[in-house]
């Protein structure tokens, strides 16, 4: 039921706080406030970002910029038997936050405990090959698989939790509270207790509240900052981190709807958008033109691929050449006239969506389009998709950093879950399952270099730009300097000593 | 004593530096009120070109709004036409984030909003500007300030209100960009005190939480200013310190643009000033007092140096003179000095002179007076023997005259050597009793003939002290015969000893003429008597002897009454060897 919600708005969560502690400030606890309203009625991004601080999977693909798995609490893999048998050599001296030891036997019942998971399956499609996970000796994990899948490695990054509590391995455990949710950091992490002893998340009916929480020196992050907001909350006490998302903002065709069937008017809508204006008017520059669903710093992307060119005149003789004519009058239709008329879900009180909806609009209208937008609150807006009662639907959907994301959305075939966009292209569908089932390096870049010209060919969307975030924290904090999101490396923050407290009085 | 140089440099400094700090403060005063006025008109300056431009802003802003209703007006239009109009003009001009057509009851008709519009039309809380209604100030969900604006739309049938959402980033941008000094900036707030925009990053806080600023003192002195004051100006002091600052109104939006800067900052240069100008008063008061110390001392020397040769007279170093450099009177002075220096010294030369003149002719006198009776006996003696040779008796009578005179002009010759070198004692253990019973006994019959009386009154028991025999027996010869002649027929000598805090005490007592008081302090020097004639050698001899043993003399004396001369000297464990064989 709120699949949608975890995935349109993310892996990554945002919020900061600090409740009790607001008027003494100590680098050992950081507050994390957390706008609830941004996901309406849902606590899918408090979870997410709980699991974030205390889960650990076998993986990590979090911090991967180019897309490949990275050890964690597995330390190195092979493949065996053709690409049919996974073999995982355990990191020793991991502990489980209620002291249970991290064997090849307690990783093989969490593993098969994550796989039985719905939503696993769902966003972790090749955990589904799995046939078996067999212990061997204390340190290995083996798992045999129906047929080879490559994508299980960066899939393993699914966390691993045991007991009724979900208790994992990560830098930091939760504490019981009445109120709140509070964590502390975890003395046996294996990489080393973090410096920062206590997290607290302190939830916030609206972004707005939990900046002037920041500002006024109550919390010490704010996980998302907008664009056009982040000059104004830099300042001397506070740091805004702007990091390269793995998200993208897109118009997903239903390929079931009669409008889209046709792939040149896909392609003419993608040439009819002039990306960068539209990054530089409503993102405010924080973006990058998407062309397609891969992720451009996979290694395996290849970047000699032409993305989609602005050429509205171009777009305007394609659709005039699929037979889509502007007409004289709009008589007898609620709108403007238009070649091409069509509805996209919007859902409701997300503005930066809005403003991309309203620029993406104008900019079809342009070349005689008619995008109409229906808003709907967030909950419709998931069940619609599920059930594939829409048009197009604006989203800012996860795409990466693994070929293993747009597989989901793309490359399988339209079942319950992600695949709900219908898009039905052979030649796409083949080359996803070559990204799939092949552990060849070499077979994986042809593969992907065939499949962005395929999805050129035949956009199952209209590509509009990979997005960024900014969190802001406040200087106190040393932040590792990394191109990915700091929510990960929270375990390593530091004090830092430099900083000026500035105040806010 | 406060010295005369100092007095000088004193008045030097006064003089020189009273003036100085006179003109000083009134420099000090001109130049601090002219930079700070220079300051504080800089600063509204720049608060009010922020002003315009904000009025300027949100002017175009309103004409951007009733541009729209213009077009909206337009007849004819169908509602996708409007539709659009809005949606355009949103992402033309970007100072609107929503535009909504709204009818008469304020339901939305169109909007730019793809959702649900978050318009209406404002009510008293804000501001009508010609016409159209502007609300309060808020900060919207993407953190940025905003105030609905809205504008009737008289010549549409139905009539109803464009309502756009004015977007007053620009204004936060405005109010950013503006820096006054390191650490001056503008902050925006409302008649109501509502603070809209904050220049300081710090302070942006106060914005998102929607601080009112009433309490500000310079918005408070505005919202309490009488009609037709005009307030602008203000010194407060907050968290910063002491901060200076101004404003400059808005009277279309009845907000005010306030720049404010810290005081210590803002008049840096006049704080600047007005510490070198007191640095230079402090150098130019101890140069002044420098000068003054020089000049005072090299007008005092002269008179310090005839205060040194002044001093050098008056401790008989007549040798002293000033050195006169100057032509002036303290070298007229000087010179005066150095020739009554001269004089004094021929004085005391006259003085000496005649001194010894006088003293030779005392000791001329008194040898002839001491060695003239002698010398006469004997010579009578003589002459008497050459013819009286053959009587034995006569012989043997006048013998023994010449014996006894010779006797007594080798005294006199012994007290002249011993005036000039003391004779060297031998000391050893000696009883003062037995030595002063043998002497009185010896002279007894001198006081028989002279008809007068000599006791003794001795402690009992024997006084032992470190002495010369020979020479005690001298001073107390010299004090007994002292008393015999001063003291008439029938008078009496009392010769005493005793015993007193260890020491051991001899009092030669008569009732004689007595000492005057005058020359009492005198009587034991050198040449000094208080008889008609002879050397006055005996008291001064008699006193060295004394000391030589370590004992005191003293006298009083009463004229008419008599003297009392008494003798101290340390006992001694000591005995004499004879005794201690025993």
């Amino acid at each position: 039921m709120r699949l949608w919600c975890g995935v349109v708005f993310c892996i990554a969560c945002s919020a900061c706080g600090r409740p009790d502690v607001a008027n003494s400030p100590s680098q050992r606890v950081l507050t994390v406030g957390f706008p609830e309203a941004a996901v309406p009625g849902t606590e899918v991004g408090l979870a997410q970002l709980i699991n974030v601080l205390t889960l650990e999977g076998l993986t990590q693909t979090s911090l991967s910029v180019d897309g490949r798995a990275l050890p964690r609490l597995a330390e190195s893999w092979n493949w065996e038997d053709e690409g049919r048998r996974l073999r995982l050599q355990l990191r020793s001296g991991v502990t489980f936050h209620d002291g249970t030891a991290f064997t090849s036997t307690v990783a093989a019942e969490a593993l098969n405990r994550a796989i039985a998971r719905a939503s696993t399956r769902a966003l972790y499609p090749s955990v589904a090959d799995v046939t078996s996970v067999r212990p061997e000796g204390d340190l290995q994990l083996v798992l045999d698989l129906s047929r080879p899948s490559a994508f299980l490695p960066e899939d393993l990054d699914l966390p691993l939790s045991i007991g009724p509590n979900n208790v994992g391995t990560g830098a930091f455990r939760r504490v019981a509270r009445a109120t709140g949710v509070e964590l502390e950091r975890f003395d046996r992490y294996y990489a080393g207790a973090p410096k920062i002893e206590r997290i607290v998340i302190r939830p916030s009916d609206n972004l707005r509240t939990s900046w002037s929480r920041l500002l006024r020196g109550e919390v010490d992050m704010v996980t998302d900052v907008p664009p056009e907001a982040v000059e104004f909350i830099q300042n001397d006490d506070i740091q805004v981190i702007s990091f390269a998302r793995s998200f993208q903002f897109l118009i997903a065709f239903n390929s079931q709807s009669p409008v889209f069937r046709s792939a040149a008017v896909r392609r003419a809508l993608n040439a009819a958008v002039n990306r960068e204006a539209l990054i530089a008017r409503v993102l405010q520059g924080h973006g990058e033109a998407a062309s397609g669903p891969l992720w451009p710093r996979h290694w395996a992307y290849d970047g000699s691929a032409q993305p989609f060119r602005f050429d509205p005149g171009g777009a305007e003789a394609s659709l005039e050449l699929a037979g889509l004519h502007l007409p004289a009058t709009a008589r007898g239709t609620p709108g403007p006239p238009a070649r091409l008329r069509f509805t996209c879900l919007l859902p409701a009180d997300f503005t930066l969506l809005e403003r991309i909806g309203l620029d993406v609009q104008k900019q079809l209208y342009d070349v005689g389009v008619d995008m109409m937008f229906e808003v709907v609150p967030i909950q419709d807006y998931d069940a619609r998709i599920r059930e594939g009662r829409f048009q197009a639907v604006l989203v800012d959907m996860i795409s990466g950093p693994t070929f293993a994301r747009p597989h989901v959305f793309w490359g399988a075939p339209r079942r319950d879950g992600l695949h709900a966009f219908g898009y039905d292209n052979a030649e796409a569908a083949r080359l996803f399952d070559v990204l799939r089932t092949s552990i060849n390096e070499g077979a994986v870049r042809s593969a992907v270099s065939r499949l962005q010209r395929v999805l050129l060919e035949d956009p199952p969307a209209l590509f509009l730009a990979w997005n960024q975030r900014a969190r802001a924290v406040r200087r106190h904090f040393r932040v590792p300097t990394s191109d990915r999101d700091p929510l990960f490396t929270i375990w390593q923050w530091t004090e830092n000593t430099d900083s000026q407290s500035v105040s806010t009085k | 004593m406060k010295r005369i140089s100092t007095r000088f440099a004193l008045l030097l400094a006064a003089a020189a530096v009273v003036p100085l700090l006179g003109y000083g403060a009134v420099s000090l005063l001109s130049l601090r009120t002219g930079a700070q006025q220079a300051v504080i008109d800089g600063n509204l300056n720049v608060a009010r070109q922020v002003a315009e431009q904000i009025e300027l802003y949100v002017n175009g802003s309103v004409n951007i709004l009733k541009a729209v209703a213009a077009d909206l007006q337009q007849t004819g239009l169908e509602r996708w036409q409007q539709d659009r109009i809005l949606k355009n003009f949103v992402l033309q001009f970007t100072e609107f984030k929503e535009l909504t057509l709204l009818d008469e009851n304020g339901r939305p008709i169109v909007s730019s909003r793809l959702g649900t519009p978050t318009v209406a039309v404002p009510g008293s809380e804000g501001v009508n500007l010609n016409g159209t209604l502007i609300s309060r100030f808020s900060v919207d969900d993407d953190l940025l300030p905003t105030a609905v604006i809205a504008v009737r739309l008289v010549d549409r049938g139905g009539g109803g209100w464009l309502v756009g959402r004015l977007n007053l980033e620009a204004m936060w941008r405005m109010v950013d960009r503006i820096r006054v000094g390191r650490n001056g900036y503008a902050l925006v707030v409302t008649n109501e005190g509502q603070l809209l925009a904050h220049g300081n990053p710090a302070a942006k806080s106060l914005v998102a939480r929607g601080d009112n600023l009433s309490a500000h003192p310079l918005v408070s002195r505005i919202a309490t200013a009488l009609p037709g004051q005009q307030v602008t100006f203000a010194e407060y002091g907050d968290e910063r310190g002491p901060m200076v600052g101004v404003a400059a109104r808005l009277p279309s939006l009845r907000w005010t643009v306030i720049v404010e800067q810290p005081r210590v900052e803002a008049f840096a240069i006049p704080i600047r000033v007005q510490g070198q100008l007191a640095i230079a008063i402090v150098v130019a008061l101890m140069v002044m007092l420098g000068v003054g110390y020089v000049w005072g001392h090299r007008f005092i020397d002269p008179i310090l140096a005839l205060t040194r040769s002044t001093r050098a007279l008056a401790e008989g170093r007549l040798d002293e003179r000033v050195t006169v450099a100057t032509h002036d009177e303290l070298g007229q002075l000087g010179v005066s000095f150095n020739n009554m220096a001269d004089r004094l010294v021929e004085l005391q030369e006259d003085v000496r002179k005649k001194e010894r003149q006088a003293m030779f002719g005392r000791i001329s006198i008194g040898l002839v007076h001491d060695l003239s009776h002698p010398i006469q006996n004997i010579g009578n003696s003589c002459k008497l023997i050459v013819k009286m040779f053959d009587d034995v008796e006569y012989r043997e009578n006048f013998k023994r005259t010449i014996e006894r005179e010779l006797a007594q002009v080798k005294r006199v010759l012994d007290d002249l050597r011993n005036v000039a070198r003391p004779m060297p004692l031998q000391r050893f253990p000696i009883d003062v009793n037995k030595g002063l019973a043998d002497l009185v006994e010896s002279m007894q019959t001198t006081a028989d003939n002279a008809g007068l009386q000599i006791d003794t009154e001795f402690v009992l028991g024997p006084l032992y002290i470190e002495g010369d025999l020979f020479a005690l027996n001298r001073v107390y010869r010299n004090l007994i015969m002292n008393s015999l002649q001063a003291t008439p027929p029938r008078g009496r000598i009392v010769v005493r000893t005793s015993q007193e805090h260890g020491q051991a005490m001899v009092q030669i007592e008569d009732t004689g003429y007595g000492i005057p008081k005058e020359r009492l302090d005198t009587i034991f020097e050198d040449f000094v008597t208080t008889k008609r004639r002879g050397l006055g050698l005996g008291l001064a001899i008699s006193k060295k002897i004394v000391e030589q043993l370590g004992g005191t003399i003293t006298v009083s004396s009463e004229v008419g009454v008599g003297s009392t001369f008494t003798l101290r000297f340390p006992l001694t464990e000591a005995r004499p060897s004879r005794l201690a064989a025993v």
